[in-house]
Formats: C-alpha cells, sequence, structure tokens
C-alpha cells in the first residue's frame, strides 16, 4: 500500500525555486531516506507534506488521500521531527508533552516511559533544556500519538551517541510494527544504518531514487596500505596505474577500487606491506564523489 | 473540545501577561478614583482648565462642565487611559497571536496537529476575547467598587455605556491586529504596526480641536467611535458606532483568519 505519493510536485518561493517536478512513492512500512546538502529542497518537502506550505504544482497523495486543500485529519496519521526545535519556553516538559496529547486527543499516554527511555527529566522548563534535550521531547512529541508515518528532518542533531544509538533501535522497532519512515537527513551514515530506500535531491530536483546498495559507487572500495618502505612511492612504483587518484598522507597510500577488486590488491602487493585496511566509502564520500559539484552520477 | 483545548492553552500560555496587563489598568483605574473629590467642583481646577488650549483638553475629554459629576470625571481622562490601555492590551494580544507563533517557530508544533488553521485562529481568538473582557470588567467593577465608596454614582448606566464604548473600540482595535498578525511573520513588526496604529489614532484625535484639515483627519480615529458625553446623556450606545466598532472586528477576525488558511507558514 502506498503511503505518500507525489507527482510532478513544484514549489517556488517567488522565482527562486524549492524543488521541481518531484515524483516519489513510498510504500507502508519503508524507511525512506532522504538525503541532500542543505538548500537542496529537504525540507521544502517535507513542509508541504506537513501542509504548512502549498505546491505551486504538481500534485501529492497520504495515505491515498489527494491533498489539494488543508487536510487536518491526516496530520492525526503522522509525526513529524522538524530539525529545529522550537517549543513553548514556559512550560515544562511535562506540559508541553500533556499539552500535545491533548490536541491529538489521546485518551492514555505514557509519557514517563518515553521519557525514562530517553533520559530526559520532565519536570524542567522547555527553556532550561539544552538542543539535545529539546530533540528528545520533540522526539517523544512526535511519537506519543503512534503515528503510521513519522517524518523526521535532520532527527539527531543535538542527541549524544548513545541516545542516538537508542534513537535508531527504537526507529526500527516502530518500523516492525508498521511504522513507515521518512527520513530526511544529511548525515549519510544515518541512512546507511536505516533506510530500506534512498532519494537524493540536489537543487530541487531528485536526481537518484533507489536502494542504499544500488546506490552509484557503493562497489568501491578504499585500500590504505602502509608499505614497509618508507616515503611516498606512487612515482617509484607507478601506482597510477592502480589508480590514477592515488593519494599519499602520512605515510599511507590510499587506493580508490572501482572494480577487479582482486587484480587492484594482487597489484598493490607486489611490495611488502606492512599494514593495510580495505573499507567501503561512506555515503558522505560517495555523495560528495557523485553529487557534489553537480556531475551527473551516469 | 479540541477547540477548548487550544483555548486553554492560549490562556495558559497568557496568564502571567494577563495579570501584568489587569493590574496596570485596575491600579490607574483605582488611582483616578481616588482623586475624584479633589476634582468634583474644584473652583481652582475648574478655573485652571479654563486656561488650557482647546485641543488639550479634546484630547483628554476634558469638559469643564463635566467635572461636576464622578461620572464626567471617569468619561474624561481616567476614560482616554483606560481605552487607550485596553485597546493597546488588545492590539497587542491580536497582533502577535499569529505572527509569534510564526516568528519563534512555535508553530511548526501548533500548525502540524490535526487541528485546521481557521480552527486554530479562533480558538486563539477565543482566548484573546475572554482576556480582554476580563480586563475591562474588572477595571469596570474596580471603577464602581471604589468610585460607590466615594461618591454616589447617580448615572450608572450611563458610566458602565461609557465603559463598554472602551470595550468595543478595544475589539475593533484587536480586528486590525489580527488581519496585521496574519498578514507579517515578524512579531515585533506586527506588534509595533498594531500599537503604532492605536497611538497614531489617538494623535488623530488630539488633533480634532485644531480645525481644517487636521480636524478631517480626527475622523480615521478609532477613538472618535464614540461620543461619551451623549451616552451619559441618552444612557444609550448610538447604533451606528456599536455597528462599526463590532463590524471592524468582525471583519478583522474574518480576514485574519482567511489569510492565515491560504498562506504559506514559512517556519
Amino acid at each position: 500500500m502506498e503511503i505518500l505519493k507525489t507527482e510532478k510536485l513544484t514549489k517556488y518561493y517567488g522565482k527562486t525555486k524549492g524543488i521541481l517536478d518531484l515524483n516519489l512513492e513510498i510504500e507502508k512500512g519503508e524507511i525512506f531516506g532522504f538525503i541532500g546538502p542543505n538548500g537542496a529542497g529537504k525540507s521544502t518537502t517535507i513542509r508541504l507534506l506537513m501542509q504548512l506550505i502549498f505546491p505551486s504544482s504538481g500534485s501529492f497523495t497520504l495515505f491515498g488521500q489527494q491533498l489539494k486543500v488543508e487536510n487536518p485529519r491526516i496530520r492525526q496519521r503522522i509525526g513529524y521531527l522538524p530539525s529545529e526545535i522550537n517549543f513553548y519556553h514556559e512550560l515544562t516538559g511535562k506540559q508541553l508533552l500533556e499539552l500535545s496529547a491533548k490536541l491529538y486527543e489521546l485518551a492514555t499516554v505514557e509519557i514517563e516511559q518515553w521519557a525514562e527511555l530517553l533520559e530526559l527529566d520532565l519536570t524542567k522548563t522547555v527553556k532550561s533544556y539544552s538542543l539535545g534535550n529539546r530533540k528528545k521531547l520533540a522526539i517523544i512529541q512526535s511519537l506519543l500519538h503512534e503515528p503510521e508515518l513519522l517524518i523526521l528532518d535532520e532527527p539527531t542533531s543535538g542527541l549524544d551517541p548513545l541516545i542516538q544509538s537508542r534513537f535508531f533501535e527504537l526507529l526500527k522497532e516502530k518500523n516492525a510494527q508498521g511504522m513507515t519512515i521518512f527520513l530526511s537527513t544529511h548525515v549519510l551514515s544515518e541512512v546507511e544504518k536505516l533506510c530500506h530506500r534512498v532519494g537524493i535531491i540536489r537543487e530541487g530536483r531528485l536526481i537518484n531514487l533507489s536502494s542504499v546498495a544500488e546506490l552509484p559507487g557503493r562497489a568501491e572500495r578504499i585500500v590504505e596500505v602502509r608499505y614497509e618502505e618508507d616515503g611516498d612511492l606512487r612515482e617509484k612504483y607507478s601506482f597510477a596505474q592502480i589508480d590514477p587518484a592515488v593519494r599519499y598522507t602520512d605515510g599511507i597510500h590510499s587506493f580508490h577500487v572501482q572494480s577487479h577488486l582482486h587484480e587492484a590488491l594482487a597489484a598493490i602487493a607486489q611490495h611488502p606491506i606492512s599494514d593495510i585496511i580495505i573499507k567501503q566509502p561512506s555515503l558522505e564520500e560517495l555523495f560528495m564523489k557523485y553529487y557534489g559539484r553537480g556531475e551527473d552520477p551516469k | 473540545m479540541k477547540s477548548l483545548n487550544l483555548t486553554r492553552h492560549e490562556l495558559f500560555l497568557g496568564k502571567k501577561n494577563l495579570l501584568t496587563w489587569t493590574l496596570i489598568i485596575a491600579g490607574l483605574m483605582i488611582m483616578f478614583v481616588s482623586t475624584t473629590t479633589l476634582i468634583i467642583d474644584n473652583a481652582e481646577m475648574a478655573e485652571l482648565i479654563e486656561g488650557f488650549p482647546q485641543a488639550l483638553l479634546d484630547s483628554f475629554n476634558i469638559n469643564v462642565e463635566s467635572f461636576t459629576t464622578f461620572e464626567g470625571w471617569m468619561a474624561s481622562e481616567p476614560y482616554v487611559f483606560f481605552v487607550l490601555l485596553l485597546a493597546s492590551f488588545a492590539v497587542a494580544l491580536a497582533s502577535t497571536s499569529i505572527s509569534r507563533e510564526i516568528d519563534q517557530g512555535t508553530g511548526e508544533f501548533l500548525f502540524v496537529t490535526p487541528h485546521s488553521r481557521r480552527n486554530i485562529f479562533w480558538s486563539k481568538a477565543g482566548a484573546d476575547f475572554l482576556q480582554i473582557s476580563f480586563v475591562f470588567l474588572i477595571g469596570t467593577a474596580v471603577t464602581f467598587a471604589v468610585g460607590s465608596t466615594i461618591v454616589s454614582i447617580t448615572n450608572p448606566t450611563g458610566l458602565f455605556l461609557v465603559f463598554l464604548s472602551a470595550y468595543l473600540t478595544a475589539l475593533a482595535t484587536a480586528g486590525i491586529g489580527y488581519v496585521l498578525s496574519c498578514l507579517i511573520d515578524n512579531q515585533r513588526t506586527a506588534l509595533a504596526l498594531g500599537v503604532g496604529f492605536v497611538l497614531l489614532s489617538f494623535l488623530f484625535k488630539s488633533l480634532a480641536g485644531m480645525g481644517g484639515i487636521l480636524s478631517n483627519l480626527a475622523k480615521l480615529s478609532i477613538f472618535q467611535l464614540f461620543d461619551l458625553f451623549a451616552i451619559l446623556d441618552n444612557h444609550a450606545l448610538s447604533f451606528s458606532s456599536l455597528a462599526t466598532s463590532l463590524g471592524i472586528y468582525i471583519i478583522g477576525l474574518v480576514v485574519g483568519s482567511e489569510i492565515l488558511a491560504r498562506k504559506n507558514l514559512n517556519l
């Protein structure tokens, strides 16, 4: 079942482009990663989905219903975690969550359990919370009404690694229970950890839509080698034949190998090696390489 | 039920502000009422006032003849301060009701809840209405309560209607405030324009006694809607004044609500 579908969704702010001809389909139970640099159009897309702004052209459906005008009832089924958390400063965490529960007409809420899980003191006012604690409060608030679709905009900024890990576990658990998750981020490792599919947006246009494994360059490996022989050996052993962009930093030669790994390794291993690390490039590195300078990945 | 929750939330957030304004207005009215015995039938005061320029006297509704009764005194300078403060309170509430949510980013919490923008707007307006009414009632009640311990109030209906006219004027300024709040995303700008409108209106009213083109400007003032001494004499509000003040309030509400329903919320 389709939870979200956009068709040629376009948003202009005056003459400035927000997003252009965005076509997306997200299925129930999917964790979808939406990645792109700052200003690419991620937040514009989310604000359109949350009905905070209206499209210039194109259309979108949520839970099978086309949204031409504001439909507040649909929002009962959506949880939203904005990138910047701005709650009423004078309220305590508990008061804020109780207000949220009332606005969503929830009969009972398990506020204390959530607070315990994320280690949040609900007796303090929002004003006194650190950025991380505000984020925790916003996470609880977005999940309190058990939404079917959870929209997360840069969810982990400000969270410490332990809470991040707990939060990811929580998301996986909710997803296993059927929750669909739309995750917008520029921290690509989050996408690697969680997402089934990923959409890449740049300058308002969707430029790639695939599974994480199918992202361009995912077969690439980085081989970092420390030879027994000291110094920069790139010219001496013609390493450019293995990788024309081979780098040498602090005694380590770094080779980017696109394919035929066994041949490259054989060539690399022709000289005595004191240490070797073979790793997959992070999505950050791939993103910069394939999308960062406006190149077409194909 | 959902709307009631929103209204309660607004009242909860505004309770300190409400208390402050109530204390200021009630305190001011107590101060004015306490001076009643110094003002009424004070020949020296009457002589002094006769020497003031007419334009200045008009600005503050000061009329020598009205200084013979408690009601007449209350309809002069005390009324001017009462209506100015009440209107400022009303316009401050209204002009920041939506702009504050957008400017401070709290709208990203509020406008994604399962409430329509119109519902949110009217719930906020409901809370504002209750607060403006509360301040008006306390200010009026204090005036009557303290006044009756000092003098005999011979025209209570007329006096109440005078204060009611201040309330209606305040509601009209709130109507202007709602349009500003929904048009302008910056809270301070909306507030400055709202309060600026009240002060400019008062300035235009002050120019009424200057004659010529300046007296025509006074017709634009929202503070010229009601003829206070006619209210005291007739024990009634004129229909046109009543309809105009309520009309501005209601049109402001409807226009504000429709602007909000259609605009992009740039949070």
